[in-house]
């Protein structure tokens, strides 16, 4: 019996393995611009009960056995201060990170939890290089007022997913994880 | 060319008298401020000193009423920092909400009201700011309330270096901020009266094991930081789960990390020097920003201006603003995250949480004014 049980464990195992499915481990988490609102982000994805790998300062070399990134955008002068960065260093950290996981098939997905308040010169400038990476957008109201997120998906056959606030990101991010074959959601 | 003095004897005389009057006028104005404020508490609340965690500070200016109310249950400890920056009086009115209203079943909650009461003494020169404002209460009559200074009043502290090195850290600050209790953290035993006083509060919270610790304050509409929380890597976690309560009520805010490498700031130094997790919370607050146009007790407690309504137009504030921030609101708004985050901190620890009833929410503060929630003073 006990024999019994352990192989269909190990044939589910190999099924989902097989199967291209994604598992907590294989998601990394990280934030375009050192706003805290990635920890928001994760805070959603720990009542999802997913543990993502979680770096603010990720590099090219941390995705490695990766299946999905997810970004989280918007500036925080504070933010960059505490990390001991500049906006041009985190620019510059933000398009190698997305380069690379474009270059090894990491599935990307953007979010922009700040609504109104996460705009102006300083997210921007994150907005627009993060942005055009994107496989999948989650965006909370508020945030593509004047169309910047529009602009910036043009020519893209992908839905911006917006959302009230950023509590109700967990519909969208289980949408998202699932449609790439993460289980368990 | 030659001038000739028309003066006399007469005309001195007249000129020193006139003088030795404005002198007695501004000398009985400025000594006008140097009253404790008054506060109400429910009888739950026991009253301790300052000095009696610290006791370098006792029988100085810097010594103040500390108080403390226990619940039935047990649970976590919570203090609450209000009057860092007593011209930001959103942070000080809060504290008297609570001490005036708050009932705890659980746990334990410490209020400080009037953290650098030695800014309540006194304002900004220059800065034209009202000595106190009026509060108008449930039953149509006023209270008033000081309206102070962002650093030590001179009189107690004078004068302050062209740099002031932040004695823990090293860092570089312009001098007066050592007489800003928010640049003085951990403090020192030996050091300014500030820096005693700052020694105080962290002895405070060390010896009363607080797990959560507010520090309450207002900014500018144009800062960058306003409508915000900041907080300790340690108080993370929790500050995520509350801002996103906060935003699901339809409440604008924001959360910003403490910088590691800026020294000396309560959600800083709290955090590295002691086990509470510290949070710092801003509210736009017109009346000590530097767009503001005529600065009276109008201003502080409704906050309309035209020219931030001009400034908002142009894209240039940090804040949702229409035509007004009332005192009302910015009250709602601390009070409200201060319940929040209090709610929740049970899911950060279980044997932590924090139950305290009588509090007023957000609606309520915003719909009826502060000062339906406020004793009357006698």
């Amino acid at each position: 019996m006990r024999t019994k049980k352990i192989v269909v464990g190990l044939m589910a195992l190999m099924f989902l393995f097989l199967t291209g499915c994604a598992w907590a481990g294989d998601i990394a988490l990280t934030s375009i611009g050192q706003s805290s609102d990635s920890m928001m982000v994760k805070v959603v994805l720990k009542k999802m009960k997913v543990t993502p790998d979680t770096d603010n300062l990720m590099k090219a070399e941390d995705l490695e056995g990766k299946d999905i990134l997810i970004a989280v955008v918007g500036g925080s002068s504070k933010g960059l201060g505490a990390a001991g960065i500049d906006k041009d260093q985190e620019n510059q950290r933000a398009t190698d990170l997305l380069s690379a996981a474009r270059d090894k098939g990491i599935r990307v997905l953007i979010m922009h939890v700040g609504g109104a308040g996460r705009r102006g010169k300083l997210s921007d400038a994150f907005i627009v290089t993060a942005v055009p990476f994107a496989d999948e957008l989650i965006v909370v109201e508020g945030a593509n007022e004047d169309g910047l997120f529009d602009s910036l998906m043009e020519g893209k056959d992908i839905t911006i997913r917006v959302v009230p606030n950023v509590r109700s990101t967990s519909e969208p991010l289980k949408e998202v994880l699932s449609l790439w074959g993460m289980v368990g959601l | 060319m030659n001038y000739q003095i028309k003066g006399s004897r007469v005309t001195a005389c007249i000129l020193l008298a006139l003088s030795c009057l404005v002198c007695f006028v501004a000398a009985k104005s400025f000594t006008s401020m140097w009253v404790e404020e008054r506060v109400y508490p429910v009888e739950e609340f026991q009253q301790k000193k300052l000095s009696d965690y610290f006791s370098g500070i006792k029988g100085t200016p810097a010594d103040q009423p500390v108080f403390i109310q226990k619940g039935e249950e047990e649970g976590g400890t919570v203090l609450l920092l209000c009057g860092t920056h007593p011209n930001e009086p959103a942070s000080n009115l809060t504290g008297v909400l609570f001490l005036e209203n708050a009932k705890v079943e659980r746990g334990r909650l410490i209020v400080i009201p009037t953290a650098n009461i030695m800014g309540f003494s006194h304002n900004g020169p220059q800065e034209g700011h009202p000595q106190g404002y009026f509060i108008e209460l449930a039953d149509g009559s006023k209270r008033r309330f000081p309206y102070g200074n962002r650093l030590s009043n001179p009189i107690y502290q004078w004068p302050n270096p062209d740099i002031y090195i932040h004695p823990s850290s090293g860092q570089n600050l312009s001098g007066k901020e050592k007489s800003n209790l928010n640049r003085c953290y951990p403090g020192r035993p030996d050091g300014s009266i500030t820096e005693k006083m700052a020694y105080a509060i962290v002895e405070l919270i060390r010896k009363e094991k607080v797990d959560l610790a507010f520090d309450l304050h207002e900014a500018s509409p144009e800062y960058p930081v306003v409508n915000a929380i900041v907080a300790h890597e340690r108080s993370m976690e929790l500050a995520a789960m509350v801002t996103m309560e906060i935003e699901a009520m339809g409440i604008p805010i924001r959360l910003e990390p403490s910088p590691k490498n800026l020294h000396g700031l309560s959600h800083r130094e709290w955090g590295d020097f002691t086990d509470t997790m510290p949070i710092l919370m801003e509210t736009g607050n017109p009346s000590q920003g530097r767009l503001r146009g005529r600065t009276n007790e109008d201003l502080v407690v409704t906050g309309k201006d035209k020219c931030y309504s001009r400034a908002f137009d142009l894209g240039k504030l940090y804040i949702p603003y229409d035509g007004d921030q009332p005192l009302s609101l910015r009250v709602a708004r601390h009070t409200n995250a201060v319940m929040l985050f209090m709610e929740n901190l049970e899911f950060i620890n279980e044997e932590k949480g924090l139950t305290v009833e009588g509090i007023p929410d957000f609606e309520e503060i915003v719909k009826k004014g502060v000062g339906h929630f406020l004793a009357a003073s006698n």
